[in-house]
């Protein structure tokens, strides 16, 4: 008998009303997984218990419709998968399609990439640290749409950072490529990007374009070049970092000075 | 005949002055108290209706931990032997992805130094300064290899607001938390103060959080682990003071955007308009509503989009004074403090150039900090006179005395009841009725008291007496 059963066969569960049942469920399922979580959820489904959550999540006022989300992303199943993909396709608020989509995220569900860039607006809006992170997740369930978008030459500069970045998440070298090209973007951001999704990565041939950057005209991208030489401990920059302790940006000065301490002999 | 009639008319006058000055008494503190109405009310309807911070920056980040915004916690010591090393310890635990702890030793005369070396294996290191804003010498900079995230920066003794400019000048981190060494965030509270960052898209300059009185509390390690209620009423009455504060008058005025104060215990900036701006001000006895307002004055004045937040669920913990003189201390700096940033900003009063700080924010400073003290005072000395004198009926006393002890008393209580619905952070039901018993009580010598220290406070600006006079604290009650 999994947990699912257990529970409902329990006689405070079936005496308890609808909304205790889900309050119990949803503390119950955050200590579950795998099929004893997906049992669970199962029966939440069939008793009904998502009915008031999933109208609110589409029809209410702001903070009931963010914690019918909440609700929704905490529990997870088909249901409320599908309603939190209705709110990420269709409400007209940026916020709710915003704090959807990251609950998509938890349940590892999110849309395809160019999906998202159009439901979260991101030709317009300005790219936070959790479009990344979505976008990190992004690239484990849809790498081959991302590669696709990487390659693409339509995407505004701040976007195609974002893209560059989640590369880097695939897990996948045959990105490499990719990402030398973009270090010769004309946008740092694409650059900075490249940078990142590299060290990620950690492969050595990526050393021949990192090397470069350190030359960069923009400092914090030769911030950060330093940076990918010291996580991937490409000592062959040794020379060219001791050169930028005298950078003229502090910033520059201060990452040289911290590769130096790792880097260096002792 | 003549000089009776010159004395006649004298009294004539003085009478009448007095009846004015006491009219003007009446709406002062009437005002004040509409305006801690309308805070409460606003602070209600904000608890009611805000959407909870997202707890989504606890998972996700801990799968992307390098997405979290680096934090550089900067945190100025002093004469802090004792505690010193239990305090860095709690300040390496907080639960963050990405934080580095900067210990400014602001000159002290005991043992801080040398405690911290010993205790953390420091040893000096190069680092490279990012911005000089301090007005001292910097002594030496100290990294230990066991706690890579640990700085300590020694320096010539130059007060918070100096230790703290010359934390900002070596923090490498875009968002720098200010903190007292003596104080005690809990262990998700960095965590709690990014996350409005997470999303934000660079207008968030800074984010202040609730301070919360520790004394009789249980203190082990660094954390409160065990929420008491302080067995003295001084502290008590002060308990009552801040969730006045930072339940009701932060809340209200962060909604409104005009947030002017975020404590000196604890507030989180954006890195780089604090650095732009040139940090804290070394000539002030309240640089933390200082800074607030030059930020304000600044990105207004630029016209840049900007935002200062407030989040109640950060949680710092703070030891309050339990002497009379502990508390003239404080109270008069913080009343000095206010001065002198009006002072320094007269230009932002009333100048709609300023916007809402410059017509509303501003303005109920003046209304709090310069007007309200003296005119409940004199209130208090002056209404009673004028009825003993038969100037004034018996029903002007009672309103006077309504508008303070009773209206008070019912604004603790609405707050008290707003604290227990929405955050429940007194531990009993008994302690809960004892800071009831409290918010009558206060009105019986400690607000009249405070209302003193306050005026005491203008005397030392008017004397432009900059000394700082320490508030004497108690000290946390360790387990």
């Amino acid at each position: 008998m999994g947990a699912g059963e257990n529970v409902a066969s329990s006689p405070a569960f079936r005496q308890a009303r609808p909304a205790e049942r889900l309050a119990a469920i949803s503390h119950l399922v955050q200590l579950l997984r795998g099929q004893d979580r997906d049992r669970l959820v199962a029966l939440t489904e069939e008793q009904g218990l998502l009915k008031d959550a999933l109208r609110r999540a589409r029809r209410s006022q702001p903070r009931q419709q963010i914690d019918a989300l909440r609700l929704l992303g905490g529990i997870g199943g088909d249901q409320a998968v599908a309603a939190l993909d209705a709110v990420l396709r269709e409400d007209p608020r940026l916020d709710t399609r915003l704090e959807a989509a990251s609950l998509l995220a938890r349940l590892d569900a999110l849309p395809q990439p160019d999906e998202l860039i159009e439901h979260l607006a991101l030709h317009s809006a300005r790219i936070t640290p959790l479009h990344r992170t979505l976008f990190r997740l992004i690239a484990s369930r849809h790498p081959t749409e991302l590669f696709a978008l990487a390659r693409s030459e339509e995407l505004p500069p701040a976007v195609r950072a974002l893209v560059i970045d989640a590369l880097g998440w695939t897990e996948d070298f045959s990105a490499l490529p990719i990402l030398a090209a973009a270090a010769n973007d004309p946008h740092p951001p694409v650059r900075l990007a490249a940078l990142d999704s590299a060290t990620k990565l950690g492969h050595p041939s990526s050393a021949p374009w990192i090397m470069p950057l350190l030359r960069d005209p923009v400092p914090p991208v030769r911030a950060r070049a330093i940076r990918a030489c010291q996580i991937m401990r490409l000592t062959d920059g040794l020379p060219a970092i001791a050169e930028l302790r005298h950078d003229p940006s502090p910033w520059v000065r201060l990452r040289a000075q911290q590769a130096q301490q790792v880097l260096m002999p002792a | 005949m003549l000089v009776d009639t010159i004395l006649s008319a004298a009294h004539g006058i003085g009478v009448a002055t007095l009846v004015a000055i006491s009219i003007v008494c009446f709406l002062v503190v009437a005002t004040r108290n509409l305006v801690s109405t309308v805070q409460l009310l606003l602070a209600a309807r904000v608890f009611a209706t805000r959407i909870k911070p997202a707890q989504r920056s606890y998972d996700l980040w801990s799968r992307y931990a390098d997405l979290a915004l680096p934090i550089s916690v900067i945190a100025p010591c002093f004469n802090e032997e004792l505690s010193i090393a239990d305090s860095a310890r709690a300040l390496l635990a907080l639960e963050y992805p990405d934080h580095e702890v900067i210990l400014v030793n602001d000159g002290s005369s005991d043992g801080t130094l040398s405690v911290l070396i010993e205790q953390f294996e420091l040893r000096p290191i190069e680092r490279e300064q990012l911005a000089t804003l301090q007005k001292t010498r910097i002594r030496g900079i100290y990294g230990s290899a066991r706690y890579p995230n640990l700085i300590l920066i020694d320096k010539e003794n130059g007060r918070k607001a100096d230790a703290v400019n010359a934390g900002l000048g070596f923090a490498a981190a875009p968002l720098v938390c200010v903190i007292d060494a003596d104080s005690i965030i809990e262990p998700d509270g960095l965590l709690r103060a990014a996350e409005p960052f997470m999303t934000d898209d660079g207008s968030l300059m800074a984010v202040g959080g609730a301070i919360r009185i520790a004394n009789g509390s249980i203190v082990e390690g660094g954390h409160v682990r065990q929420i008491r209620l302080p067995s003295r009423w001084l502290p008590r009455y002060q308990i009552l003071e801040y969730l006045r504060a930072f339940l009701t008058a932060r809340i209200a005025n962060a909604r409104l955007d005009m947030l002017m104060l975020i404590s000196g215990a604890f507030g989180m900036f954006r890195r780089a308009p604090l650095v732009e701006i040139g940090g804290y001000r070394h000539d002030t006895v309240g640089e933390d509503l200082e800074v607030v307002t030059r930020i304000h004055r600044r990105m207004r004045e630029e016209k840049r989009p900007y935002r200062i937040a407030f989040v109640p669920e950060v949680v710092c913990w703070t030891d309050a004074p339990e002497s009379w003189r502990g508390l003239r201390n404080q109270r008069a700096r913080w009343e000095q403090g206010a001065l002198e940033t009006i002072v320094e900003h007269r230009r932002m009063l009333f100048n709609p150039h300023y916007g809402r700080i410059g017509l509303i924010g501003m303005p109920l400073i003046v209304i709090e900090d310069v007007l309200g003290p003296p005119c409940e005072l004199f209130g208090y000395l002056l209404i009673p006179l004028l009825y003993l004198m038969g100037v004034e009926s018996g029903t002007i006393v009672l309103a006077f005395f309504s508008i303070t002890v009773l209206f008070g008393t019912a604004i603790s209580l609405g707050t008290l009841a707003l604290e227990e619905v929405q955050l429940r952070r007194t531990p009993s039901a008994r302690d809960l009725f004892m800071i009831g018993i409290a918010a009558v009580v206060e009105n019986l010598g400690y607000r009249q008291a405070n209302l003193a220290f306050r005026i005491y406070g203008m005397w030392r600006f008017y004397r432009k007496d900059s000394r700082w006079a320490a508030a004497g604290r108690a000290g946390f009650s360790r387990g």
